[in-house]
């Protein structure tokens, strides 16, 4: 099994996602620190401040991680998707248990022209994201032949 | 076959306009509560508001008349809502004036016919039918509630089930009647003293950890009272607590699992159970999708089990999702009905366990669950100022996580046989399902720092099954069992199983 990597694009998107995640979790400790923490001795603000710093950095770093990790694979047999940063997760289905593609795009993914792919089975569902159009075109015309022609064997066979 | 024209019985348009009448008498009495509760000048504010004595009579009229009207909207639907079995489709027929409704499919899609007999069954002399078709967008609930006469009831299965055998004729030496139904034979009948067996294993843990708890909770101030009194409370209390449990869930079980009879024709698996709700199942064997062996915590200490069988698109109203066939039994005579009822799952119960090293994740997955219990019950001893009891609850706590971890390691197994693959899991019960590789949907392996140190891996797989039983956890194991699994599961595709026969 030989696994791609996803668009460059993607680190861009998951950068974006991961700075609104930041300014959230800044915004949540900085009114908890006001409201709740308000007399607290300089040398315990130094290190909330310091603290908050160092998650934020963790959170705008993780993103290389994850675009490093993210794989995906879709042959003649299977798609398959391996992602994760400490627990790495990979989740296959066979090619012939799909009976449902379709394709979405956020606001997010549109402002770094990316699509997310998601092949659904009848116990489940893999999503594959950060996909460049073309890519994403591509596999969509490829599944529905693939789908398509199984579904013909398989109404032949009945 | 003549095509059956059937419509449910008067009771469910009675039933549905009582349904309606008690919820407003709900929503009424509430209101007078309050007008009671805030006395009489919240009486005459209502009179102004309104405008008078006459008016309210004219409401009261109105009420009465909309009740009525809603009456007679029921009973028009009743009467223009027609059942009708042809030899190939069921068609459900709705024509009232504000709705016009038609669903057919084919018999061949029915995955189960369900009889049950509840207490307003027996007032009306009626039964209720829960239908389910193979439909996976429909998968975790009934289809169809249709409820007949006990005759129009019994003439509607019989309608089924000849036309789904005219839909896929008999190969086998199936012994039919005139009606093209095939005869039944009886393959297991529960005696009393073994749905008590069932009802003893089937204890909640749970419920007798928490009369334990109360009972001790009662003795522990005592120890300060009396020296008399502590010991005799404990001494007494906790045996009752057991008895008191197993007694709860005996009568439980008796009245759920009463007359317990399973008959197998050559295409279909009767199940009826039930002392005062009757019911009875009738499970196609060619829509079998897998078998599900349970067990209870005590069924575990015995080694027995019962069975369920996985049916895409039966939805029960049971919490397990998937139709009970056999009540606790053991491990011999479990795999001698497997073999009976599908004899391509012979052999498949047998799991291989987690090696050694999956202790190891399992435990410290544990230890930070409780670090965070622990966490949260040290922030509480802080409010309570008590540290002896803080002490004891979480050294419980740690106890219970051990045993936790240790249960659920145990409980985990995989067998990846040719055609079928197995899995066990599960915590405190267990369960073991056995699924073709075919209905197999998709797999996810998940590996983390630790488990990637001593090569192993954990996942889930996921079936064609009611959403209940979708998602089944698989334990830590090498990786070359779910990359057999995974090759297994790519190889076994829906036209090879169809040319096998299997699919019937």
């Amino acid at each position: 099994m030989q696994f791609q990597a996803v668009s460059k694009r993607a680190i861009w998107n998951m950068l974006c996602v991961a700075a609104l995640e930041a300014a959230a979790l800044s915004a949540i400790a900085a009114t908890l620190f006001f409201v709740l923490l308000a007399p607290l001795a300089a040398r315990d603000a130094a290190l909330y401040w310091g603290g908050l710093g160092l998650a934020v950095l963790v959170l705008l770093a993780l993103p290389f991680i994850r675009y490093k990790r993210y794989r995906y694979l879709i042959d003649e047999v299977r798609v398959a998707k391996c992602e994760g940063i400490l627990f790495v997760t990979t989740e296959i289905a066979p090619i012939e248990r799909i009976h449902q593609i379709s394709v979405q795009r956020g606001p997010i993914d549109r402002l770094t022209g990316l699509n997310k792919v998601t092949v659904t089975t009848a116990g489940g569902e893999i999503t594959i994201r950060f996909l460049d159009s073309d890519t994403a075109d591509r596999l969509l015309s490829f599944l529905e032949t693939k789908i398509n022609v199984i579904a013909h064997a398989q109404g032949a066979a009945q | 076959m003549k095509p059956l024209k059937l419509r449910c019985h008067y009771s469910v348009a009675i039933m549905e306009f009582v349904k309606m009448v008690v919820a407003v008498v709900i929503l009424a009495g509430s209101q007078l509560e309050n007008l009671l509760t805030q006395g009489a000048d919240s009486l005459e504010k209502v009179e102004r508001q309104v405008g008078g004595g006459q008016r309210i009579v004219w409401l009261v009229f109105a009420l009465i008349a909309a009740v009525v009207i809603y009456f007679l909207f029921r009973l028009h639907a009743w009467r223009k809502t027609y059942i009708i079995v042809t030899d190939q489709n069921f068609i459900y027929d709705k024509r009232t004036y504000f709705l016009q409704k038609q669903v057919k499919f084919k018999l061949s899609q029915i995955a189960s016919v369900n009889l049950k007999k509840g207490v307003l069954d027996y007032i009306f002399g009626t039964y209720t039918i829960s239908l389910d078709i193979n439909s996976l967008a429909t998968a975790n609930k009934t289809d169809f509630r249709l409820v007949f006469s006990e005759r129009v009831a019994r003439s509607f299965e019989a309608a089924v089930k000849a036309g789904r055998l005219n839909e896929t004729p008999a190969t086998g030496d199936a012994v039919q009647t005139k009606a093209g139904e095939t005869v039944a034979w009886p393959l297991l009948q529960f005696s009393i003293g073994q749905i008590m067996r069932h009802s003893a294993l089937s204890t909640s843990p749970v419920l007798v950890l928490t009369l334990v708890g109360a009972i001790l909770g009662i003795a522990v101030p005592l120890i300060n009272v009396s020296g008399f009194l502590y010991p005799l409370v404990v001494a007494l209390g906790l045996p009752a607590a057991l008895i008191f449990s197993v007694l709860i869930s005996m009568v439980h079980s008796l009245f759920s699992y009463y007359g317990f009879t399973v008959e197998k024709s050559e295409r279909e698996l009767y199940v009826s159970y039930g002392l005062i709700t009757k019911r009875t199942s009738c499970l196609p064997l060619s829509k079998t999708n897998g078998i599900i062996a349970r067990q209870t915590l005590f069924g575990r200490l015995f080694r027995m089990y019962y069975l369920e069988i996985l049916n895409v698109g039966v939805g029960t109203d049971d919490k397990a999702g998937a139709p009970l066939f056999t009540l606790m039994m053991n491990r011999e005579q479990t795999e001698r009905i497997i073999r009976t009822v599908a004899p391509e799952f012979d052999g498949a119960l047998d799991t291989v366990h987690s090696p050694q090293a999956g202790l190891c994740p399992v435990f410290i997955k544990g230890l930070f669950t409780f670090v965070g219990f622990a966490a949260a019950v040290s922030l509480f001893g802080l409010l309570w100022n008590n540290t002896v009891l803080t002490t004891s609850i979480i050294v419980t706590l740690f106890c219970l996580t051990l045993l936790l971890c240790l249960l659920s390691f145990k409980a985990k197994g995989i067998q990846a046989g040719k055609e079928i693959l197995t899995v066990a899991t599960g915590i405190v019960n267990r369960r073991v399902i056995m699924v073709p590789y075919v209905r197999v949907q998709m797999l996810r392996v998940r590996r983390g720092p630790v488990s990637q140190a001593l090569r192993l891996r954990c996942g889930s797989l996921f079936v064609l099954s009611n959403l209940v039983n979708q998602e089944n956890h698989i334990g830590y194991f090498k990786s070359d069992v779910f990359h057999a699994v995974q090759q297994r599961m790519e190889q076994h595709g829906t036209a090879t199983w169809i040319q096998t026969g299997k699919e019937g």
